[in-house]
């Protein structure tokens, strides 16, 4: 079980990057995960420094759906 | 400074001796000691030392020294020179008036080399690595995973340095962050990697100006180097340098078999790899990939086309020498050997323009048309400015939104219908249609390099100028 833990799902903005991440925020929260979403402002670039310190700062792990 | 081989050297012997009568001479030979006979005071040069850091070509030459300073030299026998240089008159009676000097020991192209990375090698910061006696530096370059597939260079200190003359900018100046492991890249390092590509000298100030183009937040070197899709940077050089580097633009530019167009693009791809450690396969993850992504570079027509160049386009003033970085894939063909207005020849560009990605696909990615020399007459003939053709490929490339929309033709690709509903779409965003000149002088074609994702949310068109 992953009671307490708070899992970051990043959203790099891909296509039906959404629908990926809506199936995995589903299982996580049925296990007992707090599920933040966060997106990149575009997947072609690295995601901007901000964004990385802010999902280390407010979770345990995080999930990147990487590509298409 | 002088050299008993030198026949011309052994002529002057004697006129050293009467110099020496008058004046405090002190002769420097590079080859054997005892030469010339005739004065005392004589430094062996063997090892070439005093040669190369008063930079002698010739032998003899003259030099003036006064108080440690050298004043005058003159090379080889003039008796006129010699005896103004040295203010001692008549000299060499017998002698003929003049005879060329030999090239000096410190410029002999077979030891020039090591000569170099003796007096400068501690220019240079990167780490040497020796090799075993028995291992091959060709294979051991494809072992290490430092090659694009082809061989390279080898690197050696010689040949960085010699590399490194070719730009006026320190060795340890750090030109640009490379992606995707974000490393701050030398001179030295660039110089490294354009050896290997197989560049000369001259090249650099150009490759160092599509590194730092390609390594900036616009041109997004390292989306373009992650994505599935086909691009790699495309490099147009613009102004003097490209003739001064024997660049082709012209029968074939975007082909095989011109030294500067092949290597300045590979260099670029070898800096990604070697120095940004973007690897096929691993960060790169291209489905396809493409041959360009070995290299692809060529420059505009400037002096065939009736339009303004692509760096005046980018803001640069005419003759300003630049290098411009597209991301981008090809070239595929537009084939029009009929139309001889520029209503109707403008029409064949745009309905090929229409279909580069998707025909249903708008407003997202870019693309490059490069017009051929005979599409350019049609339009010169007629007083078709750039900005004309652009304006009329605009109009021509406004898509009507059902002809778009998800679903239409039985295509399920395209515009998000509530996009597409009751109005007509532009092709290209201001800005992502890029149109150069280039190409031989028969052939009614033009071609198309199609772009990557456009605009802030991918990669832009990138210029930069070259710098000596």
């Amino acid at each position: 079980m992953l009671d307490g833990q708070v899992v970051a799902l990043l959203d790099i903005s891909k296509p039906r990057g959404e629908v990926f991440l809506e199936q995995l925020a589903a299982r996580l929260t049925t296990r007992g995960a707090t599920v933040r979403r966060y997106a990149k402002p575009t997947f072609t670039k690295p995601a901007p420094v901000d964004l990385r310190r802010r999902i280390a700062e407010e979770c345990d792990a995080v999930i990147e759906a990487l590509a298409d | 400074m002088v050299k008993r081989d030198c026949p011309t050297c052994g002529l002057v012997a004697p006129v050293l001796g009467e110099l020496a009568a008058r004046r405090s001479v002190t002769v420097y030979t590079q080859d054997d000691p005892e030469f010339p006979p005739a004065v005392t005071d004589r430094v062996d040069d063997r090892g070439l030392t005093m040669s190369w850091h008063h930079r002698i070509e010739t032998v003899p030459t003259l030099l003036r020294i006064e108080n440690g300073v050298e004043v005058a030299r003159t090379e080889g026998w003039s008796r006129s020179e010699w005896e103004a240089l040295a203010g001692v008159s008549p000299l060499g009676a017998g002698l003929p008036p003049h005879r060329p000097g030999c090239g000096s020991l410190s410029v002999d192209p077979t030891r020039a080399d090591q000569l170099r990375v003796r007096f400068e090698g501690g220019r240079l910061a990167a780490r040497r690595i020796e090799l075993g006696e028995i291992e091959d530096e060709l294979e051991t370059a494809f072992d290490r995973g430092w090659t694009d597939g082809l061989p390279v260079v080898p690197p050696t200190p010689g040949r960085v340095l010699r590399m490194l003359d070719g730009t006026r900018r320190a060795p340890d100046e750090v030109v640009a962050v490379v992606p995707p492991d974000l490393v701050p890249i030398t001179v030295e390092k660039v110089a490294i990697n354009a050896v290997m590509a197989g560049c000369k000298p001259e090249y650099l100030p150009v490759v160092l100006a599509a590194v730092q183009a390609a390594c900036t937040d616009r041109f997004n070197m390292h989306g373009l180097l992650c994505t599935t899709f086909f691009s790699g940077p495309v490099i147009v050089v613009n102004g003097p340098i490209a003739a001064q580097l024997g660049m082709n633009s012209g029968v074939n530019c975007l082909g095989q078999g011109n030294r500067a167009n092949a290597t300045i693009g590979r260099a670029l791809q070898l800096v990604v790899r070697n120095v940004g450690g973007g690897l096929p396969g691993g960060i790169d993850r291209a489905t396809f990939g493409g041959p360009g992504k070995y290299t692809f570079c060529f420059a505009e027509d400037e002096a065939g086309s009736p339009w303004e160049p692509l760096s005046v386009d980018q803001g640069f003033a005419r003759g300003a020498s630049t290098v411009s970085l597209f991301p981008g894939h090809g070239p595929s063909a537009i084939v029009d050997q009929i139309s001889r207005t520029p209503e109707s020849l403008a029409r064949s560009l745009a309905a090929k323009l229409r279909a580069t990605h998707h025909p249903k696909l708008v407003m997202g990615m870019g693309a490059m048309l490069i017009v051929s020399p005979e599409h350019a007459r049609v339009f010169a003939a007629a007083g078709w400015t750039k900005a004309r053709l652009r304006a009329a490929l605009d109009e021509l490339l406004l898509i009507p939104g059902e002809e778009l929309a998800r679903g239409a033709g039985g295509i399920e690709e395209g515009v998000p219908a509530a996009l597409a509903a009751g109005r007509r779409l532009p092709k290209f965003r201001p800005g992502d249609l890029v149109i150069v000149q280039a190409g031989g002088s028969a052939g009614m074609f033009s071609a198309i390099i199609e772009g990557w994702v456009s605009g802030e949310r991918g990669s832009q068109l990138t210029t930069q100028e070259v710098i000596s």
